[in-house]
């Protein structure tokens, strides 16, 4: 097996080489890119309402790798019978996309992938008015129960992202994602999970729409 | 390409969890006890008491029968959730005996469409060894989702 420090090094040997090896008389972008995820807007218009924002950066470091990061925050409210539940927080993904498209024009940026995320959640969640009926000894309320947990999930990544205009790109991703430690908290089952979703359920799925702009700083 | 195709075909293959919910009539937790005897030759046997009343101790309130002079090898009861301690008051018309449970407990959810359920740890029982042999605890976690074989405190006769 190879060590890390053996691929990082061949993986900037034939960055360098690349062009000059094919000879290529075409140069590609590299640069940070910077994306807004359109998808939390669904949000918007579902019952419960899940409120949220989400930004991506990313950055072709070795040829087809992308390093991902994102960032995002979600929050939403809901009644259950009478019990009025609320739950939000921020939370961040780190991962890496791996573009399969072979394109024989490296001045076009295209790209199929497949990757993966590590995410994490710091979140607090709400409930208040719960009463468990009892005719035989008297109903028992309590005015609220409230934790701030920290979720944590694995996503499998496949998406697809368009240069529709020099250094604009849009792009779409399924994800699949499970739940790491899905008893954060025994009382309370989370109905939201900032960047995962229902609590309750150990695997979903989950998609995101981004438009994207890359900032030129490279051509080789 | 076609590895985006496999990939994507995968994942929808692997199982989704969403699951159906049926609820409970209520969201009480229930301690299920059992009545025992032990048999000439030793042996541990279940009983049928006849004649059987059972009530629980209510602090300001008039007694109320969780049952009514029937016969019975178990009884269903439920626990309070306002106090520590939970009494009943067990009697076949002979003797008589009260068992003294002390607990802990807390509201948990069930899940979202059966909403929030009382959940006890059962610390200490006793009784006031009136007619009651012996107790013995089978399991000290008590909560609103009963299974139907659940068994949470032997009581000797």
């Amino acid at each position: 097996m190879r060590s890390i420090s053996g691929y990082i090094f061949s993986g900037l040997l034939l960055l360098c080489l690349l062009p000059s090896v094919y000879g290529q008389d075409t140069l590609r972008t590299y640069g940070p890119r910077i994306g807004i995820n359109l998808a939390p807007f669904v949000g918007f218009f579902t019952d419960p309402q899940v409120l949220g924002a989400e930004a991506s950066l990313d950055f072709e470091l070795f040829p087809n790798l992308y390093p991902v990061f994102e960032l995002g925050y979600s929050s939403m409210a809901d009644s259950i019978d009478e019990v009025s539940y609320h739950s939000g927080g921020g939370y961040a993904r780190l991962g890496i996309d791996y573009n399969f498209l072979d394109l024989k024009d490296r001045s076009q940026h295209h790209a199929i992938t497949a990757g993966f995320r590590y995410g994490s959640s710091i979140f607090s969640h709400r409930a208040e008015n719960i009463t468990v009926e009892s005719d035989y000894w008297g109903d028992y309320f309590i005015d609220s129960y409230e934790n701030t947990l920290n979720g944590h999930w694995i996503e499998l990544v496949g998406g697809i992202t368009a240069e529709v205009a020099k250094n604009f790109f849009i792009g779409w991703s399924v994800r699949y994602k499970i739940l790491l430690n899905p008893d954060m908290d025994p009382q309370m089952v989370p109905l939201l999970i900032p960047g995962y979703g229902d609590g309750s359920l150990n695997r979903v799925f989950g998609f995101s729409y981004s438009v994207l702009y890359k900032i030129p700083i490279i051509k080789k | 390409m076609k590895y985006v195709v496999l990939l994507l075909t995968l994942l929808l293959l692997l199982p989704s969890c969403a699951t159906q919910d049926v609820c409970d009539d209520d969201n009480q937790a229930y301690m299920v006890t059992k009545f025992k005897t032990i048999e000439d030759d030793g042996l541990i046997g279940d009983t049928i008491l006849s004649g059987m009343t059972i009530y629980g101790i209510r602090e300001g309130k008039a007694d109320s029968l969780l049952y009514d002079s029937i016969s019975m090898s178990k009884a269903v009861l439920p626990l309070d959730p306002n106090n520590d301690i939970t009494r009943f008051v067990l009697s076949n018309g002979i003797s008589m005996d009260t068992v003294i449970l002390t607990h802990s407990s807390e509201v948990y959810l069930i899940n979202y469409t059966c909403g929030f359920g009382s959940r006890f740890s059962l610390e200490q029982y006793t009784s006031a060894w009136d007619w009651i042999l012996e107790l013995e605890l089978r399991e000290g976690k008590i909560d609103a989702e009963l299974d139907t074989d659940e068994e949470h405190l032997w009581i000797y006769f």
